[in-house]
């Protein structure tokens, strides 16, 4: 297990700088996930942990071993491909034993360590054939066995699971995870996929056009999000503004266009009256109720009432666009309403109410 | 006061010059092994590319060391001189007119239907590439003599009056058409088929959706998507009949330009003008090679997706059609080398279809000759060296072009190219000048010259095969290598290289096989008997009296099986690609 530290790092591409002072520490043992949608230089981090380029400025340390200017196949950072390249000349015996024969190991011990490792992603049975014949899935597990067998210090994984289907794609993630757990190899794993870092992740960071922007584990980035750029990218957010009216005892009174919030404000010591401040929330922490029950003025605490504009039924819950009007202005948000029991129709008016605990304080930028 | 500014310009330079060192370091691997590479290639193509051009240039333009256009203006002056350009261009123009009709047709009907015995005359078509058009001449000029096979067949069946038959060989110039076209329609109708196959089948469903008849969608449509393709072809043709030697030569077709280049040979080295017509020639042919490949380049624009519609099945009388007609085409392709065969075991052939009597005395002729023995000697040496040659060669420059970065990159990329725009009498020219007098005068030996003109002439083929070879090969693939461990040097050899085994295989075979039948590098540079390579030596007997043109056609023979087997090697290494090679 060895930990991997990245200092300011720098890579730039003519007048394109990829990744931009990067500065991370993935722990020992680790699964570091790096999130971001195409295009924020999230590949070409992994590539300079593995190797495949050199970064302009900044330093990259396994443990207390400088990586810089070592080139790829002395760093026993071992990657697995998004479309798994897998030697097609090969079969997946000799696919997998190929790094443990660089490696100098006896035949013997090639072929039980080949075998362990299949064994590991369950693929047994399919030693002499080759990877042509095998499906999508079959070569991801193949993939991983093979960077797997070599016993690498640092495991990097670039968008693994993007060419499988859905279901595989699921039932893969626990396979990640199980091998993960079994091997604690520190593994560094990069995606766009929001739910498969959140699902799967010890901690992950979020980058935006080279930088990264927030590191944490899954619950801190859900529910506190540092910016409106993760507010928005993790999960799905109404993002509203306001001005802070009163700050007492750790709740901070705010007034917006449609409502008074209400919210703790533990973590914004800086939060003072009159301030601009940006809130979000969850559609999933919306209440929704239908108005015909309750009344709701615009003086209410945590509470809205809206449109209904549209509504998308999946069964489990009901995915609500809902508009709310208020004097010249209008306002668009999303509520999720779960386990619906009586249809919410187009047209329809509702009362949102959230709970203040609910609501993200987003730090000034 | 001016020595500081001089100081201070110095500095300037050689601040510009350092940052220009440090930029060569920081955005290039100049690692030893692969400058000495990069150098080492950059010597050979200078040498024995770039060289012989300049020189070719220098004669044509100077005179006592100063520039002048009067070789130019002696050339155009001289009526024997316009009449070959006139008639190179008629002939290139009438063999790309046949050639396209043929190939069109055929690669509409190969890709677009499906009918009986596809498979195998699919492979049936190609055939005539592998007959060298220079040995079919000679197999055509017994076909239609005056009293050849075809005039007593006619004669025979009672359509021709047997006091005044006619003589078909009076019409050289149609001939050297039909034997050229014959020739090349597989490598039009490989590069027809890929341009059509490449048309987005949606884009037509769309024309005929919108209410597009056949014909028009065809020319609306297709026509323009594929016309890259079309136009490359039909450049490739061109320049192949343009600076065919072998073939005119065969049917005394004399008046065009690269026979009258050959004639020139022998005073190559007083008589500029030689050049000037070299120069002249080299003009035309890289002109319309940078047409076409910057044609071509715009191809990938058409390829929107590739569809699924499959071809149309063609049932009944109808796919019968199809299939005969395409048989009777590979057929008539192949009369010129089955007279070849015929000609080869014939004792005599005169006054009747066939040959009347057989015999092997042909082949004995070649044992004892000792002209011939030496020549298919010769040829192996020379055509396995030129190939080792271009292997490593090949590998190099594809290497270095896909998987380094190194400066004047495009140049090397350039350079290695260029061959396919430089016609094989141009450069066997410019040799015969430039290494006169020095240790490789062909005159004196012209062994070493040979192996290089062949080496040149056919690297391109290799870099081409390499280079798709290596583009194919994932970098991924490397890069997973080496994150498991391997270093450069193990990734290439067990890696790539095992990935593009069939890809060098092939294009070596390839190289291999027209190097054994190379045509207008051997007419030209080989001086002396002992040099002769198979190809100098089929010419030299093809125009001896009596039993010559038999005892050259047994010697085609043998060329033919030693290309026939070649390429049935290649094409079992490489299976279904093997077209992939012979596409522009």
């Amino acid at each position: 297990m060895v930990e991997v530290r990245l200092v300011n790092v720098t890579k730039r591409y003519g007048d394109i700088v990829a990744v931009d002072g990067v500065s991370v520490t993935v722990a020992p043992g680790e699964l570091f996930f790096v999130l971001g949608p195409s295009g924020c230089g999230k590949t070409t981090l992994l590539r300079l942990i593995a190797g495949f380029i050199d970064p302009d400025e900044g330093e990259i340390w396994f443990g207390d071993r400088l990586m810089n200017r070592i080139p790829a196949h002395r760093r026993n950072a071992v990657m697995v491909f998004q479309n798994y390249a897998l030697f097609p000349h090969m079969t997946v015996f000799e696919n997998v034993a190929y790094g443990l024969r660089l490696r100098g190991l006896s035949k013997r011990e090639i072929a039980e360590r080949v075998e362990s490792y299949l064994e590991l992603v369950r693929m047994g049975d399919t030693k002499w054939r080759y990877p042509g014949q095998l499906s999508g899935g079959q070569q991801q597990r193949i993939a991983l066995a093979r960077a797997l067998a070599v016993q690498p210090d640092v495991l990097l994984l670039d968008e693994p699971l993007s060419n499988l289907d859905v279901q595989l794609r699921k039932e893969m993630r626990q396979e990640l995870k199980r091998i993960h757990s079994q091997t604690r190899i520190t593994t560094i794993y990069v995606t766009h996929d929001q739910k498969e870092a959140l699902a799967m992740a010890d901690r992950i960071a979020v980058m935006r056009s080279g930088r990264v922007v927030q590191v944490g584990t899954p619950h801190e980035l859900y529910r506190k999000p540092k910016s409106r750029y993760v507010a928005e990218f993790i999960g799905d957010a109404n993002v509203i503004e306001g001005v802070v009216r009163r700050v007492e005892g750790g709740v901070a009174l705010l007034s917006t266009p449609f409502c008074i919030v209400e919210c703790c404000c533990d973590d914004a010591p800086g939060l003072s009256e009159g301030m601009r401040a940006t809130i979000a929330i969850r559609p999933e922490a919306m209440q929704v109720v239908s108005a015909r029950n309750a009344s709701a003025d615009s003086q209410a605490i945590n509470e809205v009432r809206a449109k209904v504009v549209d509504v998308v039924y999946m069964g489990d819950e009901e995915l609500l666009e809902l508009s709310v009007e208020r004097g010249h202005g209008k306002w668009h948000l999303r509520a999720t309403h779960t386990n619906p029991k009586e249809r919410v129709l187009i047209g329809d008016e509702v009362i949102l109410r959230f709970s203040s605990s609910d609501v993200i304080l987003i730090p000034p930028e | 006061m001016r020595s500081s500014s001089g100081s201070a310009r110095a500095m300037s330079s050689s601040y510009r010059l350092s940052n220009f060192a440090s930029r060569l370091i920081h955005d290039y691997d100049l690692k030893p092994d692969v400058v000495l590479a990069v150098v080492a290639l950059a010597a050979f193509l200078a040498a024995f590319l770039i060289y012989p051009m300049l020189y070719s240039l220098r004669e044509a333009f100077f005179s006592d060391g100063e520039f002048t256009i009067d070789f130019f203006m002696l050339l155009f002056r001289n009526p024997a001189v316009l009449t070959c350009i006139l008639n190179s261009f008629k002939l290139a123009t009438a063999s790309t007119a046949l050639t396209m009709a043929v190939s069109m047709p055929l690669a509409w009907a190969m890709i677009r239907y499906k009918f009986p015995l596809q498979g195998a005359l699919g492979i049936l078509l190609l055939m005539p590439l592998i007959l060298p058009p220079f040995v079919g001449a000679i197999g055509m000029k017994q076909l239609l003599a005056r009293y050849g096979a075809l005039n007593s067949l006619l004669m025979s069946l009672g359509l021709m009056d047997r006091a005044h038959p006619i003589d078909w060989l009076e019409m050289g110039f149609w001939c050297v058409v039909i034997v050229q076209a014959l020739h090349l329609y597989p490598i039009a109708y490989l590069n027809l088929a890929a341009a059509l196959s490449s048309v987005d089948r949606t884009l037509e469903e769309a024309a005929q959706s919108l209410g597009a008849s056949p014909m028009r969608r065809f020319l609306t449509v297709t026509l323009p998507l594929m016309f890259p393709g079309v136009f490359a072809a039909c450049i490739l043709t061109f320049i192949f009949s343009f600076t065919d030697l072998g073939t005119p030569l065969i049917f005394l077709y004399t008046q065009v330009i690269p026979v009258r280049i050959f004639n020139m040979v022998e005073t190559a080295t007083e008589d500029p003008s030689g050049y000037a017509l070299i120069v002249l020639v080299l003009a035309i042919t890289s002109v319309l090679f940078a047409l076409s490949k910057r044609l071509s380049e715009r191809r990938q624009v058409a390829v929107v997706s590739t569809s699924a519609v499959s071809p149309k099945q063609l049932i009944g009388m109808k796919g019968w059609f199809v299939t005969l007609f395409i048989l009777a085409l590979c057929l008539i392709a192949m009369v010129p080398h089955a007279c070849v065969v015929l000609n080869s075991f014939a004792k005599s052939w005169a006054m009747s279809a066939l040959p009347s009597e057989f015999t092997l005395q042909h082949y004995e002729a070649i044992v004892k000759h000792p002209i011939t023995t030496v020549s298919i000697r010769n040829s192996f040496i020379y055509s396995l060296v030129s190939t080792a040659l271009d292997v490593v060669f090949g590998v190099a420059i594809a290497y270095i072009l896909t998987r380094r970065r190194v400066p004047f990159k495009g140049l090397l990329d350039i350079v290695a190219m260029m061959p396919l725009a430089i016609p094989g009498v141009v450069l066997a020219f410019g040799y015969v000048g430039c290494y006169a007098n020095t240790i490789l005068d062909p005159r004196v030996n012209a062994a070493p010259l040979l192996i290089i003109s062949y080496a040149v002439r056919r690297m391109p083929y290799l870099v081409r095969a390499c280079y798709a070879g290596f583009q194919q090969v994932s970098t991924t693939l490397e890069e997973a290598s080496m994150s498991l461990g391997a270093s450069p040097l193990r990734t290439t050899i067990k890696v790539t290289l095992p990935l593009i085994y069939a890809h060098i295989t092939a294009g070596a075979i390839l190289t291999f096989a027209f190097a054994m039948l190379e045509v207008s590098d051997s007419l030209i540079l080989a001086l002396n008997p002992p040099n002769f390579p198979m190809t100098k030596a089929i010419y030299v007997l093809s125009r001896r009296v009596g039993d010559g043109p038999r005892i050259a056609s047994a010697m085609g023979v043998i060329g033919m099986a030693i290309l026939a087997l070649s390429l049935s090697i290649a094409s079992r290494t490489l299976g279904r690609r093997l077209g992939e090679l012979f596409k522009v």
